[in-house]
């Protein structure tokens, strides 16, 4: 022990200081901007802006009650949130609503409704489609950005749930939650290309960078699956770690995991155990498990800031959002916002 | 009359819009909805079926046998995020997509789900073993 005391006395040293540098250092970019990111809080009906530099909220914008995903337009100039509309008896009408918020003037910029409850969104590359999941029927809707107009649905499957897009654009993934499958399309001519079967309900997903892994959450399984999404087969199924002490429930919950996504740099995979109240950080490709870090209640969504150093965590059964810095894997921060905040997305602006 | 007050949001908007139309108002309005539906393959408790027919609130509807005479009419719309639920199994209503739970009667047995199945009221028909399913305005 003796031996080993001082090599240990300077890891911490060095890992004190990073936390104490990565806690200072503003999350700018290099053209002078700065990170926010933007938490929609289902039960409020609105979207806190937390500054990423100071972990303040700095505003909340008003979008009606039950926004599902927020995501933000690749050019950061455009957020889109779905939502989920209600009757004021509480129960859904079975409509939705697609709603475009400037980040700059933190206003909504326009708004459009649609049949069908809407689920998860994604943003194509050069920003002009909206791609929207909706779960009561089997179609992603595609909206045309600049016409705020719905151009197309695809036939997915019944449940579609989240969906990811490949970086080039051409390819659009489409979990069903309702299925056990991931719907792949091809999104310049919206037809489907294949189907990768996945055995349970399909629940978050995201896609490697390179178009060669997909790593799905799936209800009732504590961890996550690896698939080529080429082949269509199943390469590795990942047990996420239990607390210690706990003991994994003879049931588990539908909603086990939810949340996961990959870094900018591709070196890691940060993967929420939500029914554990913590999050794995996974190096890639090798999926080693490097860190085990405890968030707030029922972790639900990850996001990172543009310049990477930070993880964000939703955490919707205690109303705030963890903030994990990603060089020394602890969690430096915990920011309160608003009723269930579940989905998140991030974009630099200027000050 | 639990249903009469899940559509009131609606029986308003239509009601304001027959008044708007000039609607006589002498008599009683014709129901916000009716349907008949056959209901004689239903020979044993908890069997269901789904009506031909689309909801008010534009999701298809659970027949479900709760007695020999007894029926229970639902909106298929889970409460929570409108999943279509399941029909029922071992007596349980299930949401294939966050876990919600209902009895036959609709009512919540477990969340994340917090209002019982929109219901419809219902007429049985004994010897035609048909069920009339109606929203009144």
């Amino acid at each position: 022990m003796s031996t080993r005391a001082p090599a240990l006395l300077g890891t911490l040293i060095v890992a004190a200081a990073t936390v104490a540098i990565s806690t200072v250092l503003p999350a700018q970019d290099h053209a002078g901007k700065s990170s926010f990111v933007f938490v929609e809080n289902t039960n409020g009906g609105d979207v806190s802006i937390i500054d990423a530099s100071t972990l303040k909220v700095v505003g909340t914008i008003p979008v009606g009650l039950s926004p599902d995903d927020i995501v933000a337009a690749p050019a950061g100039d455009v957020l889109y949130v779905s939502r989920i509309v209600h009757r004021a008896d509480g129960r859904p009408t079975g409509t939705g609503e697609l709603v475009a918020i400037d980040p700059s003037s933190r206003q909504v910029s326009w708004r459009v409704g649609f049949r069908g409850v809407p689920n998860h969104l994604a943003v194509s590359p050069d920003g002009r489609r909206v791609y929207v999941t909706v779960v009561s029927g089997s179609y992603v809707d595609v909206f045309d950005a600049a016409r705020h107009a719905l151009i197309d649905s695809v036939d997915v499957g019944i449940g579609p749930h989240d969906i990811d897009v490949s970086r080039d654009g051409k390819t659009v993934y489409v979990g069903l939650i309702r299925g056990t499958d991931v719907t792949v399309f091809d999104a310049a001519s919206n037809r489907v290309l294949r189907k990768i079967p996945f055995g349970a309900n399909v629940r978050p997903i995201a896609l490697s960078h390179d178009e060669n892994r997909l790593y799905v959450q799936l209800s009732q399984y504590y961890g996550f699956v690896v698939a080529d999404p080429h082949t269509g087969k199943i390469v590795r199924r990942v047990d996420m770690p239990m607390p210690k002490g706990a003991k994994t429930p003879d049931t588990l919950p539908v909603t086990t995991n939810h949340g996961i996504r990959i870094t900018a740099d591709g070196k890691y995979l940060i993967a929420n155990g939500s029914m554990t109240d913590l999050v794995g950080i996974y190096s890639l490709p090798d999926l080693r498990l490097v860190a085990t870090v405890p968030v707030g209640r029922d972790p639900n969504w990850v996001t990172l800031t543009p310049d990477g150093r930070r993880v964000f965590v939703s955490n919707r059964g205690s109303d705030d959002v963890s903030v994990i810095d990603l060089a020394s894997r602890k969690e430096v921060g915990r920011v309160r916002v608003g009723k269930y905040p579940q989905r998140m997305t991030s974009v630099a602006l200027a000050r | 009359m639990g249903s009469r007050r899940e559509f009131l949001g609606d029986a308003v908007r239509l009601a304001a819009a027959a008044t708007a139309l000039g609607c006589d108002r002498s008599h009683k309005p014709p129901p916000l909805f009716e349907a008949t539906v056959d209901v004689s393959t239903l020979t044993t408790d908890a069997a269901s079926l789904v009506a031909p027919v689309t909801g008010l609130d534009g999701a298809p509807i659970l027949i479900v046998r709760d007695g020999e005479r007894r029926f229970h009419a639902l909106s298929m719309q889970c409460t929570h995020e409108g999943c279509p639920v399941r029909p029922p199994d071992q007596g349980v209503i299930t949401c294939p997509c966050h876990g919600s739970q209902y009895d036959l009667e609709g009512r919540v047995r477990r969340g994340p789900a917090q209002l019982p199945l929109a219901r419809y009221a219902v007429e049985y028909h004994r010897w035609s073993k048909r069920l009339t399913l109606r929203v009144d305005s």
